[in-house]
Order: C-alpha cells, then structure tokens, then sequence
C-alpha cells in the first residue's frame, strides 16, 4: 500500500466525498450512520431538504441536549430539529414520496453490491436479521442510489460479481463511493472515474471482486 | 355526538384475548400508545400476532409485550433495534419464540392503507427480484427457515414489473394521538403520526391513548387527521416520553 498521506478516517471520507455529489435543494434520505456524516460535510452554499422516513420533510440538525421535542425523532430514534418549511406526515404519506421518485438522492451502506447494481444490506443468515426497514423502497424509488461504504470487510471484497447475499434490490445502484475512490454504472460496465491518491488502481481492482473499467478520464477523488 | 366512548385502559383493551391480531403505531416507540400498551400487559393476553412497524425497545413500545412473552407473530419492517427479538427468533424454547415476519416499511404502511380504505391491494415496484417476491431464506445453522414468503403475482404495468400487495387487517388497533376529542377526532405531534392514521382504518375495533382529551369542537376542523367515525374509545390520560 502507498503511504498514507489522507489522516482522516475512512467514514469521514467517504461521507466528505458524497457530499460532492449532492446539490443545493435536492431532497435527500440519508440512511442511519455512515450515510448521516454526509450532511457535517456539505459545501458552502449547499442546503438539502432532508427526508427522514418516519415522517419529516425538512429534518434539521441533531436536537441540543437538553432541549429535544421528545415527539420529533428521525429514522434511528434520536431526538432531532425541523427546518423553518418542514412538514410531518404518515408512514403512508412518506414511502409515496419515496416510490413516486420524489426524492432525488438516497445514500445508505451496503453488506455486498454486485457488477449489475444490485445491493444487499438487510439480513446475514446465520449472523443477524434486523429487517429492511425502509431500505427496499429507498432505493427502488430514490432517482439516485449512492452507496458509501468501507471498499472491503477487513480485506474481503464486498463489490462482487454477484451478490451472494439476499437482495434488497435488483439493478438500482448509481454509484459506489469508498475510501479508495469512486464507482459508478454506466453503460459499458462498473467504472472506476476517481481514486483517492493514497491508493493505486491496481489496489483497487485487487480490493474488488467485480471486473471494473478504469475510466479514461480517472480523477483524483474530489475531496 | 354519539356514545360515550371514554373508558379506562384496563376497559379499552378487555376483549384483547389470547391469539388476537392487533395493530399498534409508533416508529421506534415514538408515536406509540405506551398507556394501552401497559394495560394490556397487565391484562396478559398471550399468543398475540402483532403489527407494528418495529420491536420498539426493551421496556419501551411493544418492546414491553415482547418482554412479557405475549408476543408469537410480529409483522414489522426492522427489528434490529431491539436485541430481544434475535434471541427470541432463535431460542430452542416453544414458550419464548418469536415469529418475524419482515415486509418492506413502504409496503407494511401501503398494506395497512388499504386495509383502512376498502381497497384490495396495491401494486409496488418494492421487492420485485428479492424474496419478498416470493421463496425462503434458510437458516445456515440448521433451523427453521429465516424468511418464507408466499409467491405473489408479478404484474407489469408501462413496461415495469410490480408486485401485488394485499391488504391488512386487524382485530384492534392501539393507536397514539396527542389531542383528541370526546368523539374520536385525533391530531397527531410532529414525527408520533407515522402508522396511526391507517391503522384506524384497519381494526374492527380501533382504541386512541392520547395525551389530551378535549370537547367536541374543541380542535379546529382543519387539524384533525384521524376522525372520529374511525374510533371505538378514547383513553386519556397517555404521558410525553421521558428522556
């Protein structure tokens, strides 16, 4: 591996890394964890009108300690604030806004995603099986599937040929950010378009299991 | 306007018997009639098919059935959040397991929606292609099947396949308002709306825990979201979370 000159944590990123891809006003659902450290890293100037499933439009920062509406939690349960224009509504209300391609980016981590854009990240059989939660409407619905995850799992490659896990859907993802670059699906195939300089391509496709194309314009990522 | 639907909540959930099917809102317990939920508790009921979006947390939602091993079938769309179901789900026990079934939280609510409207299902491009289209996932450590999931029709609509979702329904419905009135009309705080307002719909027998009970003509029109036709009682008396 080259030196690593990037200090920053893996998590941080990738989340700095997709806030790239987001612009002003786009509606956004940012699944539970890694995918929440998206909106700490936004550009100035960039403001998203959040989406969080169990029922806000317009979800605001992290409640102060202290000084939480204990009526007003997002996704993961934890006490947050709405922004000036925000709206509540029912779970039906909700996934409508979400399968009827109303929201334009979603981005949630992976367990696998495979060469033809399927994801899985529900159930491990055998080891845990929370549920899918909202996640199998997400990204069926979401105009743009961005999946930020660690590239592997402690060496092993989650990018795969096929997925060997269940599927939460079938050829829905649009891009894959990781620490060591960028993949995205375009018509000739899973292409890598940018690399974190801390990493040669070679690093990448040994970390990945799935054939990928190396863009001819391959940048450095923009971070 | 109408009978007199007040009652207590030991009233409200007595004919909530062994083996009942019942639906109960909240997301992550927020949104969740912990008044009806105690009560029924108390009452001990066993045997019961729940509905809910989640397990809620330990002593916390329906978190305190699952605790009290009244719970066989949960119907919910994640319940990772709450360790007890994992360890319910696997034990060797036939007194303490638990049946999960997991449906995506879009189609669980769309489910309800149309067991609240007269409606006989819906089509969602929501799990086309994974197993909620239909098959099993197998437990690799030899006992009983994960996931099983009847094959549902696959309809293509425009060119785009779409499967079809039939409708829920319950025996009660445990639902969670913050105002409601003397006949049943309910407004909702903030992010407690979530699975309330169609499950109302969805139960033969349909009961509001609510923060504030108020005179008929007490909320203004505009801010009711349930109404009251939907609701057989009315328990007053339901606390904010405490922190």
């Amino acid at each position: 591996m080259a030196d690593l000159k990037d200090t920053r944590d893996a998590k941080t990123i990738i989340a700095a890394r997709i806030a790239q891809e987001l612009k002003d006003g786009d509606v956004v659902n940012l699944g539970i964890g890694l995918p929440e450290q998206v909106a700490n890293n936004l550009p100035e100037g960039v403001e998203l009108i959040l989406q969080s499933e169990n029922g806000i439009m317009g979800m605001g920062a992290a409640a102060e300690a202290g000084k939480e509406d204990v009526d007003i939690v997002n996704a993961g349960a934890k006490y947050v604030t709405v922004n000036p224009g925000a709206m509540f509504f029912d779970s039906s209300t909700s996934f409508g806004f979400i399968r009827g391609g109303h929201v334009d980016a979603t981005v949630l981590g992976a367990m696998e995603v495979d060469s033809n854009g399927n994801i899985a990240n529900w159930i491990i059989p055998g080891k845990m099986v929370p549920g899918m939660g909202g996640a199998m409407d997400l990204v069926v619905g979401a105009k743009k599937v961005i999946v930020g995850m660690i590239h592997t799992q402690k060496g092993t490659p989650k990018i795969l040929k096929k997925c060997s896990l269940p599927l939460t859907a079938v050829g829905v993802v649009s891009e894959i950010v990781t620490e060591m670059g960028v993949l995205e699906y375009r018509a000739e195939g899973l292409t890598l378009t940018e690399i974190h300089p801390d990493h040669t391509v070679e690093e990448v496709i040994a970390a990945t299991e799935a054939p990928i194309i190396i863009a001819a314009d391959l940048k450095e990522m923009a971070i | 306007m109408a009978r007199d639907k007040i009652l207590t909540a030991d009233e409200a959930v007595k004919n909530i018997g062994d083996g009942a099917t019942v639906m109960v809102g909240g997301f992550m317990a927020c949104g969740s009639p912990e008044i009806l939920i105690d009560a029924l508790v108390r009452k001990g009921s066993k045997n019961l098919t729940i509905i809910c979006n989640d397990a809620g947390v330990p002593g916390r939602g329906v978190g305190k059935l699952l605790s009290n091993g009244q719970i066989r079938k949960l119907i919910a769309s994640h319940v990772g959040l709450n360790p007890e179901v994992a360890e319910r789900m696997n034990t060797a026990d036939p007194e303490r397991k638990l049946i999960a079934e997991l449906i995506p939280q879009g189609t669980l609510a769309e489910r309800i929606r149309c067991g609240s409207t007269g409606l006989g299902g819906f089509l969602t491009p929501t799990g086309v292609g994974t197993v909620i289209q239909g098959g099993t996932i197998a437990d690799p450590n030899g006992g009983d099947d994960l996931i099983t999931v009847e094959e549902k029709p696959v309809i293509n609509v425009g060119g785009r396949d779409y499967l079809l979702e039939k409708p829920l329904h319950a025996d009660f419905a445990l639902i969670r308002g913050n105002i409601t009135d003397k006949f049943g009309n309910t407004w909702y705080n903030g992010t407690t709306r979530t699975f309330n307002p169609m499950m109302a719909g969805a139960a033969d027998y349909v009961i509001v825990g609510t923060v504030e009970v108020v005179e008929v003509g007490e909320i203004n029109p505009n801010d009711v979201v349930t109404s009251g036709i939907l609701v057989d009682a009315i328990v007053g008396g339901e606390k904010e979370w405490q922190i």
